[in-house]
């Protein structure tokens, strides 16, 4: 009895150290995660509206959020967010729209796609064939007739993710805008 | 054994990934270019390090009945800090690991040298063990990302080298190719070490 | 019923879509090492599909009420490899308690799956992908059913692949394995048409 308390005891020691240390870390790494995320998010908006000087976050029911992009005090877009499960994570997506509600372009965000496969969905040799649809067009290729997405060789799910996330997001928010109208 | 030997031990005669067949899933899974190779070699010997000295430190005071248990939570531990720098400061390179950062507690190579080597040996040759092994597995992970990159896709870190002719053999970077890229390998180094020995 | 047909994708995905041996690379030392015949590879497949299934649960239940309430994810990975190594030693005692028969055909597997990154890969992956609970267990299932196949037919290669003689010296054992695995894989990306 004696030893096993006492082989508890190492372990609870061992166990506390570790936790200790990884408290600091976690505490020290936070703040520059945080940036990390916050730099990412800019950085998305940023290559989609290069030239955009202001984002103005909109909150509408349900907890939905979009940018409202500007320059000066012109309106020239809009920002959304989307997501859908791909491969084996689920990728983040943000969909810049030009005012007449045309994709002007997306960007991956975040996604753990397979390294070298589905990890390709970000590249702008995929993304660019999102420029300038409307909703109806954003299908695969291999999916409906009206589609002009080719899907990534050996990444039809990720390829398939990404072009699904993009019509749910983009319907919803036509939907809300209709609303608001 | 000499302490050269610690250290050279593992990136020839014992190399973690072409003799002893040890850590596979991350060889295969992110050995699609040199980059990932490199970037994830860089993450297991850093791990590798830490246990190793830790270990080392206390292996007097770990019973040996409770070895692998605490081994584990130490190695949780780097991996963990691993995890967290790679967010902060690395995110790309965190972004196309994925999931086989959080698997470098499973590598059997870590765990290996902890039970085999590190328990056993004072801090010093611990050390020297660990950067050998880390070594071996960083060089036969960026062999074999090299091999992938430049047939899968035609570049090198990154950096287009065979002209814009070049076809590039897809597969090499899909599954299979990852498969048969690294049997071929472990044919080639049995049988260059068979002639080492004759 | 969309819930169901949900259930049954993510099923068919894990174990033949995205087989996590062959597609994901999780798994690959017991896929190699215990593959040399068809009885034992059968034993381990039943171990990991068992231990595969109880970890979704258990994995979920502790995120979704300790790790996620205390703000502590950082801490999954270190709670996740303890949380296996601690469930592999339990079930192995309920199985020596309950059947002796189940524990001598499973009883040398068990040690080996703490160290399987399928399982960790799995649970990882489950809590990446936000998956609910029953979705959890289903993705487990099908990881551990789609290691089986993969295992079980495997072995039956090899265990032909040993009464011939065709393989130059150097090739023998692991590296043909290795070979094997990838046309295998070539094979199973024919499953993707399927979802």
């Amino acid at each position: 009895m004696r030893n096993i308390l006492k082989l508890a005891m190492v372990l609870f020691i061992i166990a506390a150290i570790s936790g200790a240390i990884l408290g600091i870390t976690y505490t020290v790494t936070k703040e520059p995660i945080a940036k990390q995320v916050k730099l990412e998010e800019e950085k998305a908006l940023k290559e989609i509206f290069p030239k955009a000087t202001s984002f103005k976050l909109i909150t509408r029911k349900g907890n939905y959020i979009y940018y409202e992009v500007y320059i000066k005090n012109k309106l020239i877009g809009y920002a959304l967010d989307a997501s859908g499960k791909g491969f084996g994570s689920t990728i983040k997506i943000k969909i810049g729209l030009n005012p007449d509600k045309t994709i002007k372009d997306i960007k991956i965000i975040k996604q753990g796609e397979t390294p070298g496969l589905g990890t390709r969905v970000e590249g702008t040799k995929f993304t660019d064939q999102f420029m300038n649809k409307t909703l109806k067009q954003v299908f695969l290729k291999k999916d409906s007739d009206n589609g002009t997405i080719d899907a990534i060789t050996g990444a039809t799910i990720s390829s398939r993710a990404v072009s699904k996330a993009v019509q749910k997001s983009i319907a919803e928010f036509l939907k809300i805008e209709r609303k608001q109208e | 054994m000499s302490l050269k030997q610690d250290f050279s031990r593992g990136i020839f005669a014992e190399n973690p990934t072409f003799r002893l067949i040890l850590g596979m899933c991350p060889t295969l899974a992110v050995s699609t270019s040199l980059v990932n190779a490199i970037g994830m070699g860089a993450a297991t010997t850093f791990v590798l390090l830490g246990s190793n000295i830790l270990v080392s430190l206390f292996r007097k005071l770990i019973p040996s009945n409770i070895r692998i248990p605490a081994f584990i939570v130490i190695i949780a531990t780097f991996v963990t800090i691993v995890e967290l720098i790679m967010q902060a400061y690395f995110p790309a390179l965190n972004k196309s690991l994925g999931i086989f950062i959080p698997l470098i507690v499973v590598n059997c190579i870590i765990l290996g040298r902890a039970e085999a080597f590190a328990s056993k040996n004072p801090v010093f040759p611990s050390v020297l063990d660990a950067l050998g092994m880390g070594i071996g597995f960083t060089g036969a992970l960026a062999l074999l990302g090299a091999v992938r990159e430049i047939l899968g896709v035609g570049t090198i870190w990154g950096y287009h080298i065979l002209g814009t002719n070049f076809n590039p053999v897809i597969i090499m970077i899909l599954p299979p190719g990852a498969f048969i890229a690294l049997g071929l390998f472990l044919g080639l180094f049995n049988s260059l070490s068979k002639k080492g020995k004759a | 019923m969309v819930f169901f047909t949900k259930l049954f994708i993510i099923f068919l995905s894990a174990a033949l879509v995205n087989n996590y041996v062959l597609n994901r690379f999780l798994g690959i030392c017991p896929f190699i090492g215990v593959s040399k015949n068809s009885s034992a590879a059968f034993g381990m497949g039943m171990a990991v599909i068992f231990v595969m299934t109880i970890a979704s649960m258990t994995a979920w239940v502790i995120q979704h009420y300790l790790l996620i309430p205390f703000d502590v994810m950082f801490l999954r990975t270190i709670t996740f490899i303890l949380v296996i190594a601690t469930l592999v030693q339990f079930v192995e005692m309920v199985i020596t308690k309950i059947s002796p028969a189940l524990q001598q055909a499973l009883g040398i597997f068990l040690p080996l799956i703490t160290t399987n990154c399928a399982v960790l890969g799995l649970v990882t992956i489950n809590s990446d992908s936000n998956l609910g609970f029953i979705e959890s267990v289903v993705n487990g299932l099908g990881a551990g059913v789609g290691f089986t196949i993969a295992l079980l037919l495997m072995s039956a290669i090899r265990e032909r692949l040993d009464l011939t003689d065709g393989a130059p010296e150097c090739m023998k054992g692991v590296p043909i394995a290795f070979i094997i695995a990838g046309l295998m894989s070539l094979a199973f990306m024919g499953f993707t048409c399927l979802i």
